[in-house]
C-alpha cells in the first residue's frame, strides 16, 4: 500500500485484476425513496440500484438530498415513501445497528472516552466477538490504515488525517458489506485528502464492500467512483461512470458541476449545427449524429470542456471542419501545470481555454486570438429537435 | 485488553472527578489552582485577583477564624470535636445530616438528568422556556417557596385531599425526611440541572448515531457512549448538591420534625435554646471540617485513578 500512498492522486486507482472478493459487498436497491422535511421535499423519488462491490458517489451541491439519501439508507431517517432493499430483502423499517454496515462520519465520531483500539473494537464488541479474536482484527484493521503503532492513544491524542483513519478502521474492522461514508474528508486539508483518497480506494479493493460515497468534490468523485449520480433538488440528474459524466454531460448543471465547461447557447439548425446568436454556425458531436432527427429547429445546448480548445495566432489558419471563434483574452490564470485564459467572444459571450502552461507563451489580456476545437468534442446537452420529440 | 472495560470506567471517573474539580474552582473556591497566579509571574493576574481574594480573607476567612477560636474556647478546649464526635447524638445528626443531603443528591440527578437532555435536544424557544422554568425558583424568596411546599404537602394539604377525593389513602408528607427531601430537591434542582446541562451540550449526538452506526443499540450507545461522556456533569451536579444539601437549615426547619434534626438545625437549638455559643461554633466547625473533607478525598481519588494517560504515551 505504501507505494500506492506515495503515487500522485488524481489518479483513478483501479487494476484491472480487481479480486472478485467472496465477501463482497450487498447489492443495495432504493425505489421511489421520498422524504421531506416539513415542506421541503429532500428526497423526491430516487431510484437506484448499486451493484455488489461497486463504488458508488452521490455527488451534490448541499442541500440536494445526498445526505438525506445517505441517511435513510444508514437508517437514521426513515423514509417517508419508497423501499431500501438490501439483495433484495426490504430493510426499510429494520433500525440501523441492525442493517451491519460500517459508517464514516465527515466530523470522524469517534468515541472520546475510548482508546483508539477500544474504537475499532466497537463494532465487534456489539457482535460479541470474542476478545482474543477481536484483538487480531482490530490490529489487522489498524495495520490497513497504518495505525497500528497508535492503538493506546485517545482520539484526542491524534491528528485529524489519524483520526478519520482510525474512523475508517472502525467502518470496515467487522467487513461490513456495505460500507457508508458521509464527506469523509471534507473536514481534511489537500494533501491528507489525497493520501486518504488513496486509501479508501485501496481498503474498498480490499475489502469488497458496496459503498456509498456522500461528497461535493468533484475530483474525489472523478477519481473514487465506480459510478456517479449527482443529485440536484432531491433527484438524481444523472447516472453514469466518472468518465461518461465527463464527457458525455446531459444536462448543463451536470457539465458545469463536474469540472469546467463552455456552456454555447443557440438554435438547431437543419443541419444538424449549432446556430450561436450571433450568426455563427459550430459543428457538434460526432459527424452523423443528429442528422436524422434535425427536422426541427430550436434552442439548443451545446457544452464543450476547456481542455479540448486551443488557442492560435489569428494569421494561422484553421484546419477546416473546426469549429472557430475570434475573441479577446479578458483573463488569464496561472495553474502550475496548466493555465486558464478567458476570452470574449463577443455579445457577452466567454469561452474559457486550459492549455499546457509548458511553452513558457503567455497570452497577455486584450490580444485577439482564435479559439478552435473538433466538432467530435462538442456535446449536445438539449436539442431542439430531442426536447420537441419529448414534450410532443 | 484483558480487563479494558473496568480500567476505562475508573478513566470515566477520573475524567468526570477532574471536570468537577473544575467547576469547584469556579463555585466553591477549592484547590491550589486559585493561588498558582499569584506564584509565577503572571502580575497583572496576581493584582487582579488579589482583591477578591482580600474580600473572601476578610468575610470568609475571619469569621471562619472567629468561629473556630470560640469553639475551643470553652473548658474542654480542642477536645470538644473529640466530646461531639463520642456523642450519639451528634453523631447520628451528621449521619442523617449526610444521608439526607445523599438523597436529595439521588433525587436531584434522577430528576435533573432527563430535564437535562431534553434541553440539549429542545428547540431554542422550548430551550429558553425550560431553562427559565428551572431558573424561576431562584427569583423567588426561600421561604416562600418552602412554605408554599407546607400548604401541598401538609396533613390536610393539596394533595392529600386529592387523593382523599379520589377514595386513596393520605399520605405523610411533611415533618419527616419525605417532606425534607422534596423541599430541598426543589431547592436544589437548578444547581443539578445546569451543571448537568453544560456537560450534555458539549456532547456531540453524532457519536450515538455512530454507536448505533457499529451495530449498537439505542441503549447500548446510550450506557457506552453518551453516559460516560455526561459523567462530568454527573459529578459536577452531584458535589454540588450535596455540599449545599449539607447546610440547609429553612427546609428542613419548616417541612422537618425536631425528631429528625439536621446538622444545620442542632446548631441553631444549641444557640437559641441551650445558649451554648461553644457547642454551636464547634458543630459549625465540624460541618465545615467534613464538606472539606470530602472535597479533599475526591481530589485525592482524582489523582489516585489511572486514568490520567500521560501526553504522548506509546
Amino acid at each position: 500500500m505504501a507505494d500506492q500512498t506515495s503515487l500522485k492522486s488524481r489518479t483513478r486507482w483501479r487494476t484491472a485484476t480487481r479480486p472478485q472478493t467472496s465477501h463482497g459487498g450487498v447489492e443495495l436497491r432504493l425505489t421511489g425513496l421520498t422524504r421531506s422535511f416539513g415542506s421541503a421535499i429532500a428526497v423526491d423519488n430516487v431510484d437506484l440500484t448499486v451493484k455488489p462491490g461497486e463504488f458508488m458517489t452521490l455527488l451534490g451541491p448541499s442541500g440536494s438530498g445526498k445526505t438525506t439519501t445517505l441517511n435513510m439508507i444508514a437508517g437514521f431517517l426513515a423514509p417517508d415513501s419508497g423501499r431500501i432493499m438490501f439483495d433484495g430483502r426490504d430493510v426499510s423499517s429494520l433500525p440501523a445497528n441492525r442493517r451491519n454496515i460500517g459508517m464514516v462520519f465527515q466530523n470522524y465520531a469517534l468515541f472520546p472516552t475510548m482508546s483508539v483500539r477500544d474504537n475499532v473494537g466497537y463494532p465487534l464488541r456489539q457482535r460479541r466477538v470474542k476478545a482474543s479474536q477481536r484483538r487480531s482484527q482490530v490490529d489487522a484493521a489498524l495495520e490497513m490504515v497504518e495505525l497500528g503503532h497508535l492503538w493506546d492513544r485517545r482520539p484526542a491524542e491524534l491528528s485529524g488525517g489519524q483520526q478519520q483513519r482510525v474512523a475508517l478502521a472502525r467502518a470496515i474492522v467487522h467487513r461490513p458489506p456495505l460500507l457508508l461514508m458521509d464527506e469523509p474528508l471534507g473536514a481534511l486539508d489537500r494533501r491528507l485528502r489525497d493520501s486518504l483518497q488513496s486509501e479508501i480506494a485501496a481498503i474498498h479493493r480490499h475489502v469488497g464492500s458496496t459503498v456509498i460515497y456522500v461528497t461535493h468534490d468533484q475530483d474525489e468523485a472523478l477519481c473514487l467512483s465506480d459510478r456517479i449520480a449527482v443529485f440536484r433538488d432531491g433527484r438524481i440528474e444523472q447516472l453514469s461512470s466518472p468518465s461518461d459524466m465527463y464527457e458525455q454531460p446531459e444536462t448543463s448543471f451536470v457539465a458545469s458541476f463536474l469540472g469546467d465547461s463552455n456552456i454555447l447557447v443557440g438554435t438547431f439548425t437543419r443541419d444538424g449545427n449549432l446556430r450561436l446568436p450571433d450568426g455563427t454556425e459550430v459543428r457538434c458531436g460526432p459527424a452523423d449524429a443528429g442528422r436524422g432527427d434535425a427536422a426541427v429547429a430550436g434552442p439548443a445546448t451545446v457544452v464543450v470542456r476547456p481542455e479540448r480548445m486551443r488557442l492560435t495566432e489569428l494569421e494561422a489558419t484553421p484546419r477546416s471542419g473546426t469549429n472557430c471563434l475570434v475573441g479577446v483574452v479578458i483573463e488569464e490564470r496561472y495553474l502550475g501545470a496548466t493555465r486558464m485564459v478567458a476570452l470574449d467572444v463577443g455579445g457577452d459571450r466567454r469561452i474559457v481555454v486550459r492549455e499546457n502552461s509548458g511553452a513558457g507563451q503567455t497570452r497577455p489580456i486584450g490580444s485577439r486570438l482564435r479559439v478552435c476545437w473538433e466538432p467530435a468534442d462538442g456535446v449536445w446537452i438539449d436539442r431542439g429537435a430531442d426536447r420537441h420529440g419529448e414534450s410532443s | 485488553m484483558v480487563g479494558g472495560e473496568r480500567r476505562l470506567s475508573g478513566q470515566h471517573v477520573a475524567v468526570a472527578v477532574r471536570g468537577m474539580t473544575d467547576v469547584l474552582d469556579a463555585t466553591v473556591g477549592s484547590g491550589s489552582r486559585w493561588l498558582t497566579p499569584l506564584r509565577g509571574r503572571h502580575g497583572p493576574t496576581g493584582l487582579l485577583l488579589a482583591a477578591p481574594l482580600v474580600l473572601l480573607l476578610l468575610v470568609v476567612g475571619y469569621p471562619m477564624w472567629v468561629l473556630l477560636q470560640q469553639s475551643v474556647s470553652g473548658p474542654l478546649g480542642w477536645n470538644i470535636f473529640l466530646e461531639l464526635l463520642a456523642s450519639d447524638v451528634t453523631r447520628a445528626v451528621l449521619l442523617r445530616t449526610l444521608l439526607t443531603a445523599a438523597l436529595v443528591t439521588f433525587v436531584c440527578l434522577v430528576l435533573g438528568y432527563p430535564y437535562a437532555y431534553l434541553l440539549t435536544v429542545a428547540s431554542p424557544l422550548l430551550r429558553a422556556v425550560l431553562i427559565v422554568l428551572v431558573v424561576l425558583p431562584f427569583w423567588t424568596s426561600f421561604t416562600i417557596r418552602t412554605l408554599a411546599w407546607v400548604v401541598l404537602l401538609q396533613d390536610q394539604g393539596m394533595i392529600n385531599n386529592t387523593l382523599s377525593t379520589l377514595g386513596l389513602p393520605s399520605l405523610s408528607l411533611i415533618r419527616n425526611v419525605t417532606g425534607v427531601v422534596i423541599g430541598m430537591a426543589h431547592v436544589m434542582l437548578p444547581f443539578a440541572v445546569l451543571p448537568l446541562y453544560a456537560a450534555m451540550r458539549r456532547i456531540d449526538r453524532r457519536l450515538v448515531d455512530a454507536a448505533v452506526a457499529c451495530g449498537a443499540s439505542r441503549r447500548a450507545a446510550w450506557r457506552q457512549v453518551y453516559l460516560p461522556l455526561s459523567l462530568p456533569g454527573i459529578v459536577a451536579a452531584s458535589v454540588l448538591v450535596f455540599i449545599l444539601s449539607l447546610g440547609f437549615f429553612i427546609t428542613p426547619q419548616l417541612l422537618g420534625s425536631p425528631r429528625n434534626a439536621l446538622l444545620s438545625q442542632l446548631i441553631y437549638m444549641n444557640v437559641t435554646q441551650v445558649g451554648d455559643n461553644t457547642t454551636a461554633s464547634a458543630l459549625g466547625v465540624l460541618l465545615v471540617a467534613v464538606t472539606l473533607l470530602l472535597l479533599v478525598a475526591l481530589t485525592v481519588i482524582v489523582r489516585i485513578l489511572p486514568g490520567r494517560t500521560p501526553k504522548g504515551a506509546r
